[in-house]
């Protein structure tokens, strides 16, 4: 099997590519209109939230509290709007603020007191969970929801030049502005990781720790900014949640997103770009189990509807497997072929040629 | 001398977790704006108290007044159990956290940080539910029997004894499958067993909403739920058969469950501490690779934790729903045992001891926050406290590194530099 994809590497990727493309376009005729904009629309929340996994994840840290994060972020939007009849994007601002300074406690917990990290982030994702909602009950009174028609949710914004291209227009504009900040933030993202010194600090980190200290690099701050930056991320997604689509807060409202972001990040193989085009998948898979509960015609019950993206994910996450299997064995394969090469040609340079006769 | 200094330790560092886990949440209480040691002695007294609990002494004296004298009468409040004690029930709701608890820990034994005991449990409690009340259906059908009354003597008790044995067997091996499939990926494919087990939480949990929603669902009742088990199938509780005099155990559903519970604690020391197998576990969990070069099948030692683990949570299912809710309804499939056992595991340190102990204290908490509910507190309380009793007890290190300290300054010896925690 392994052997097959070797060999057949660059026309097994042209036809994932191609078949990708295919189905893409299939997407494109066969669903109608609303869906394909509601599925960029719910792929936003794994689109930041992979970005906040992947940038942790490229400084060598899992960052599994990214589920925690996002709660508090999209808690914290709608608390500070309360009844206070601000700007919603103060509500954005204070969410993105919670979240990095959730991150910066999280790596100093992990860094500096040196808490197991997958137990720290399960504490934290279950304080999270249990404190918005003791909060909730204490301050607001409310129970099961946070609204108040003070809330304002983000506007929608209609780009300026593309709303006017026929067909794209109207699928790629309409959005508010959260959605457009993920996209945004892919290209920030990938340019700091690419193009700056901290993302090259960050990436050394991420390869090889002792590396990078030996270097000169100072390891436990560059950890501690890409987690806060990490959080940052994470908490702009929370914001989407809960000012994006509905404008008000509920009882564990991230349900699962944040670790469905970590397994995108994993399958973009921690890339920015890809993480966008993973996340767009998956959030294909949450409109179209959305959209067929809605159709009388079609009596699944809805249940095994939302059982859709959970066995998307699965599926995903073997296929990552699968592929970073792949990409170890190629890289060996490459390894020992150029190894061997050297190994060759030293072998020519040390041992001299046996003597002509003459 | 050392070996004391070692007992002290051990116990030191989670009562200092649990008084600063504790000390931190009376600061959300005070936020809520009331008084931190009456919400806490009452939240003991409703997870942990007798009859007649009020304060923090009440748990172990209490006064009550007898009824017919008129006089304060003083009792040693664990033993009088009039009108039931809060413990019972505590010990009914911790007996599926510890077996959960105990399934997490053998895998975090191999190193598997696995946390689908939810997915398993879910999936071990259907199958024992439908095993429960349609295979003596069936054997009632066969035998041509109308009332199920009628069956008495011999028949009854190989059917009280054969049908749970069953049920059980069915949960374990369900449970094992499900989480076999978590371990094969690891091996396999070296898939993150942290993200492929709540994945397969979520697909769990789902689709037993699922079934419980649809084929499974009895009658036309608001919340979906499914037939309730025979009787035959009953682990019954110790406050309707066997103790049914002792006061102690009334208003619980704390039975047979709780003595399997024990039964599987001890089964899992011998088999970590004791055996051959539990011994390879270990070393795999310790360094993988070295175990493989020491010729320790760590791949099967695997597999083999993970089966155990599955069966174990698939059997915490099993018991808590042929013992205490006797029907599968809908919302037990979310109701989160599996995850409280993962937290039991990680308080208790993967000691089997512990987590007897931790389940206890866990569950008498999440019963004290139920009940705090009926005053101004929510009961997300409990889950806060836990939470935080958990980042407290992971500071291990820097506690030790922190006591180590203290000792030095008042020990004759100044030139001995602190022990260097080891790094994470």
């Amino acid at each position: 099997m392994l052997e097959f994809i070797s060999t057949h590497q660059k026309t097994l990727q042209r036809l994932l590519i191609i078949g990708g493309g295919i189905l893409a376009l299939l997407f494109l005729f066969a669903l109608p209109q609303n869906v394909i904009k509601s599925s960029i629309r719910l792929s936003t929340p794994f689109l930041l939230g992979s970005l906040a996994a992947l940038i942790a994840s490229r400084a060598g840290v899992l960052n599994l509290a990214i589920e925690g994060k996002m709660l508090l972020g999209a808690f914290i939007a709608v608390a500070v709007l309360y009844k206070t009849n601000l700007d919603p994007w103060v509500g954005v601002l204070a969410a993105t603020i919670s979240g990095g300074l959730l991150g910066t406690i999280f790596a100093v917990l992990y860094l500096r007191i040196r808490i197991n990290l997958v137990i720290l982030a399960l504490a934290l994702n279950l304080f999270v969970a249990n404190a918005t909602v003791f909060f909730m009950r204490v301050w607001y009174d409310s129970y099961g929801t946070l609204a108040d028609p003070s809330i304002q949710g983000l506007p929608t914004i209609d780009l300026p030049i593309i709303q006017d291209i026929p067909v794209a227009g109207t699928i790629l504009s309409g959005y508010n502005a959260i959605v457009y900040i993920g996209w945004l933030m892919v290209i920030v993202i990938w340019l700091i990781l690419e193009r700056t010194k901290f993302g090259r600090h960050i990436r050394a980190v991420g390869e090889n720790k002792e590396a990078a200290e030996t270097v000169g690099i100072n390891v436990t701050r560059v950890q501690i900014f890409a987690l806060t930056l990490s959080g940052m991320l994470a908490g702009i997604a929370g914001a989407f949640l809960s000012l994006g689509v509905l404008s008000q807060f509920l009882e564990n409202m991230s349900a699962g997103r944040g670790w469905i972001a970590l397994t995108v990040a994993i399958f973009a193989l921690n890339r920015p770009l890809p993480a966008f085009f993973t996340s767009l998948f998956f959030g294909a898979a949450e409109a179209i189990s959305l959209y067929i509960a809605r159709q009388p015609e079609i009596t699944i019950p809805p249940d095994l509807i939302s059982l859709l993206p959970q066995v998307a994910t699965l599926l995903a996450l073997i296929a990552v497997a699968l592929r970073i299997r792949g990409s170890e064995v190629m890289k060996r394969r490459a390894f020992v072929q150029q190894f061997s090469q050297e190994f060759d040609d030293l072998k020519r340079k040390i041992i001299p040629p046996p003597p002509q006769e003459t | 001398m050392k070996r004391l200094r070692q007992i002290i330790e051990d116990f030191s560092i989670p009562t200092i977790a649990v008084i600063l886990g504790l000390v931190a949440s009376s600061f959300f209480v005070v936020l809520a704006g009331v008084s931190p040691t009456e919400t806490f002695a009452r939240l003991f007294c409703e997870g942990f108290g007798s009859r007649g609990c009020e304060t923090f002494g009440d748990l172990l004296f209490v006064e009550i007044e007898d009824e017919d004298t008129g006089l304060f009468v003083t009792h040693f409040a664990p033993t009088y159990g009039d009108r039931g004690h809060a413990l019972a029930l505590a010990l009914e709701q911790a007996t599926p956290l510890i077996l959960t608890a105990l399934s997490a820990t053998v895998a975090f034994k191999v190193g598997m940080f696995s946390i689908g005991m939810d997915g398993q449990l879910v999936l071990g409690a259907v199958v024992a539910t439908v095993i429960g009340y349609a295979l003596p259906n069936q054997i009632y059908l066969w035998a041509g029997v109308e009332d199920p009354e009628m069956v008495v003597g011999l028949p009854l008790i190989m059917m009280q004894i054969f049908i749970p044995t069953l049920a059980i067997s069915g949960a374990m091996i369900t449970g094992a499958f499900y989480s076999w499939i978590a371990g094969f990926l690891k091996i396999k494919l070296n898939v993150n067993e942290l993200i492929s087990t709540i994945v397969l939480n979520a697909i769990a949990v789902q689709f037993v909403g699922y079934l419980i929603n649809f084929p499974l669902r009895a009658d036309l009742n608001n919340v979906g739920r499914s037939e309730r088990i025979d009787d035959t199938a009953w682990l019954i509780p110790f406050s309707r058969a066997i103790f049914e005099d002792i006061d102690w155990f009334s208003g619980s559903r704390l039975g047979i469950g709780i003595v399997i519970a024990v039964i599987m604690g001890i089964i899992i020391w011998v088999f970590l501490w004791r055996t051959k197998a539990g011994y390879e576990q270990r070393m795999t969990q310790g360094a993988r690779k070295f175990a493989v070069f020491g010729g320790i099948p760590a791949e099967r030692a695997i597999i083999r934790a993970m089966l155990i683990s599955g069966a174990l949570s698939g059997l915490a299912g099993a018991v808590q729903i042929l013992g205490v809710e006797r029907r599968i309804v809908d919302g037990f499939a979310s109701s989160g045992i599996g995850f409280d056992g993962v937290l039991i595991a990680i308080l208790a340190k993967e000691s089997i001891l512990g987590i007897f102990i931790v389940g206890t204290l866990f569950a008498g908490l999440k019963i004290g926050s139920i009940n705090l509910q009926f005053g101004d507190i929510p009961r997300q309380l409990g889950s806060m406290i836990i939470a935080l009793i958990i980042l407290f007890t992971s500071m291990e290190d820097f506690f030790r590194d922190w006591i180590t300290r203290i000792r030095l300054r008042f020990s004759p010896i100044r030139d001995v530099t602190p022990e260097k925690s080891k790094d994470v």
